[in-house]
């Protein structure tokens, strides 16, 4: 939403010209930073619709510029005299919020606009003539092509469009901007085709009324060959078109002055024109009418800045009468008054539904995306865990065969090593037996034979000459570790052999006493 | 402006949701990937073990050996070459099957290990110098597969010696064989 205190462009696209104005309000002061105008281009603009929109475009980015107001975006268009139908309507009594429901319908019955047309309203405060219990309004509306022109010009000008109002209500407000709170005056706004009464009675509107008298009708068609002194600094007007305005202008005091008389009788008169031609009119319409009719022009009444006061000090100013009525939007004491309008607001909600309806299908498109490219990515990845768990799973299983196939090995083995070693204890260790034996002997000394039995009985038969050779072969025997209990037998002379015989006996152990000889042993 | 944000939140949510799911699949991703290379290591360490397993297992000494007529023959001839590299004459040889071994003052676990090997004996009777009838007995007794020496007969006689000797050795029955 705009800031309040941001100023405003109010833009007039009027048959001749271009014109703008850029006003800040705030509490306490109105100031009009700054007020230009240029040539429209030829035929831009026909019958109150823009034909040519880039053009009228250019010549608009082309003011902005040159007044140096390229940072102002946010601007009021104002919709030309003759592309507004204006009407007063009738309708039943309603709440405020079901008020806009029962214009529409009365706008659609009444076909003031054809149904793609933007209407706007302003409530009349004045009692309902009749019992019928109706309270007034005051509709304006415009075609849907007029405002899609309008709207074209700001988009290719680079506009924020604030709100798009008929510039009668625009002059409307300048004069009520000047006015204090709760005036009861009639402004009289004279556009190009039309001329507006309105009747404002304590602050409130109570009456309003639509001549097709503008100021093309009541411009002098013709310049007088001498011009009088007068005459040269107003524009010259048609008296028969001025006396025929003010016929008018007294029908409706008359008009008023029988409603409400005291009202009526204290109402001041009040001009508002953008048209420089109409710069006599005040002093015209004063003299049919016997009162005074005060004419506004915006550098009288509004504060300018120093660069503004150069265009609004001149009588010319009201040329930007209808531009600062539109800047003036949201003036604290005219916009109390006369509520300022906008015929683009439906337009505007359109846009906004459909700006919000492609934000929503480009926001959910893309949130669909993402996800679809997240879902990818997670299938990806849920593809490539999977394989690598079926790996995993296949290494574990290779891994439990591998290590069952293992120790049943080991398992083997130890049982092949404790059946090896059971079965040796029942082996005679004989070599380390003959060992000892052969290594032992003492001279003149000889084994004969050597006997295992049943039991690992062991008998030691030999010879010896003498009978210490033969305690030689007996005394080594029973320190060694393989025979267990040796002892002697028989010991005999041989008197053949002049010596003797002996036999030892003892026990072998078994081979299991014994160590296993040389590597690659794992039994030791 | 609310309504943009909100516009906004959506995709944003679900890329939020989207990265998030795809963070999550890479940390299963990185947990999996770390647990293959540890279960790979696994892998080759249990087959190195089971290689050393295997190659340990070849050069074992063993007590009984797979039961066949191959076997018996094998026996006997490496006794007569191991004779006669040893320069001895085999006069006599005779084999008997003994059978179940049975040892009453051995424990039921002993005889679990003992169950379904046989024992087989065989005499033989050499001729020759006595180094080598001890070379002859250091041999049979040194080999991987067991030989036990049950009974022995040495004499020396005038030419030499002449030694009997009970060699038993053992096999596994042979399956469908009575124990």
């Amino acid at each position: 939403m705009r800031p309040k205190d941001r100023p405003l462009l109010g833009i007039e696209i009027h048959e001749g010209e271009l014109r703008l104005a850029v006003v800040s309000e705030s509490e306490t002061s109105t100031q009009v930073h700054a007020a230009g105008h240029c040539k429209l281009p030829d035929g831009a603009l026909r019958q109150g619709t823009v034909v040519d929109t880039g053009s009228v475009a250019v010549a608009l980015k082309r003011l902005i510029v040159t007044h140096g107001l390229g940072d102002y975006k946010d601007a009021v268009i104002g919709i030309p005299a003759g592309g507004t139908v204006v009407r007063n309507l009738q309708v039943p009594p309603a709440p405020k919020e079901e008020l806009a429901g029962i214009v529409a319908g009365e706008v659609e019955h009444y076909s003031i606009v054809s149904e793609t047309g933007s209407h706007a309203f302003l409530r009349v405060h004045a009692p309902p003539k009749s019992n019928m219990e109706l309270v007034g309004v005051v509709v304006a509306g415009a075609e849907a092509n007029l405002i899609a022109s309008l709207a074209e010009v700001a988009a290719k000008a680079d506009l924020n469009i604030v709100a798009m109002e008929p510039i009668e209500f625009a002059l409307c407000r300048t004069a009520l901007a000047s006015l204090g709170p709760e005036p009861t005056a009639i402004v009289i706004t004279v556009t190009q085709t039309t001329t507006n009464l309105t009747f404002f009675r304590r602050g409130k509107l109570w009456a309003y009324r639509q001549l097709e008298t503008g100021a093309s009708a009541l411009a002098l068609k013709t310049r007088p060959a001498e011009p009088t002194a007068l005459a040269s600094e107003d524009p010259p007007l048609d008296p028969a078109a001025v006396l025929a305005l003010s016929k008018e202008l007294r029908r409706t005091l008359d008009y008023l002055g029988r409603n409400y008389p005291e009202d009526a009788k204290d109402a001041t008169l009040h001009l508002a024109t953008n048209e420089p031609s109409m710069l006599g009119l005040a002093n015209m319409l004063s003299g049919y009418v016997e009162r005074g009719v005060r004419l506004h022009i915006p550098g009288d009444s509004i504060v300018a800045s120093p660069a503004a006061r150069s265009s609004l000090e001149s009588s010319q100013a009201v040329r930007y009468s209808a531009a600062i009525g539109l800047a003036l939007r949201s003036h604290r004491v005219a916009s109390e008054i006369a509520p300022p309008l906008d015929l683009f607001a439906a337009e505007r909600s359109v846009n906004k539904a459909g700006v919000q309806k492609q934000r929503t299908a480009i926001s959910i498109g893309m949130a669909v995306l993402v996800l679809l490219v997240g879902a990818v990515g997670m299938m990806i990845y849920e593809r490539d865990i999977s394989a690598k768990r079926r790996i995993v799973d296949a290494l574990r299983g290779q891994i439990a065969v591998i290590q069952l196939s293992t120790s049943e090995a080991l398992k083997e083995r130890a049982g092949d090593i404790d059946q090896y070693r059971l079965l040796r204890s029942e082996g005679s260790p004989v070599v380390p037996l003959l060992d000892y034996l052969t290594n032992s002997l003492p001279p003149q000394t000889g084994l004969t034979s050597l006997t295992i039995g049943a039991g690992r009985l062991t008998r030691i038969s030999g010879e010896s000459v003498t009978e210490d050779g033969v305690m030689a072969v007996l005394r080594p025997l029973q320190s060694v570790p393989v025979i267990q209990g040796p002892r002697l037998d028989s010991m005999k002379v041989d008197t053949e052999k002049n010596g003797y015989t002996f036999t030892i006996v003892g026990t072998l152990v078994g081979m299991d006493q014994v160590r296993l000889p040389g590597p690659g042993a794992p039994l030791q | 402006m609310t309504s943009r944000n909100i516009g906004l939140a959506a995709p944003v949510v679900c890329a939020l949701l989207a990265f998030a799911g795809l963070f999550l699949q890479n940390r299963r991703m990185d947990q999996v990937s770390a647990e293959l290379t540890t279960v790979q290591g696994e892998a080759a360490k249990a087959a190195e073990k089971r290689k050393a397993a295997e190659a340990a297992q070849s050069d074992l000494r063993y007590a009984a050996s797979d039961s066949s007529s191959a076997e018996d023959l094998r026996f006997m001839d490496n006794l007569r070459k191991q004779a006669q590299a040893r320069g001895l004459e085999i006069t006599s040889i005779g084999a008997s099957l003994i059978g179940k071994l049975e040892r009453p003052d051995q424990s039921p676990a002993d005889m679990k290990m003992l169950d379904g090997v046989q024992e087989v004996a065989t005499t033989v009777t050499l001729v020759g110098p006595y180094l080598g009838l001890r070379g002859f007995l250091q041999d049979v007794t040194a080999h991987n597969r067991l030989c036990n020496i049950k009974s022995l007969r040495w004499e020396r006689t005038a030419v030499g010696s002449e030694m009997s000797v009970t060699l038993a050795r053992y096999i596994k029955a042979a399956s469908g064989t009575p124990k």
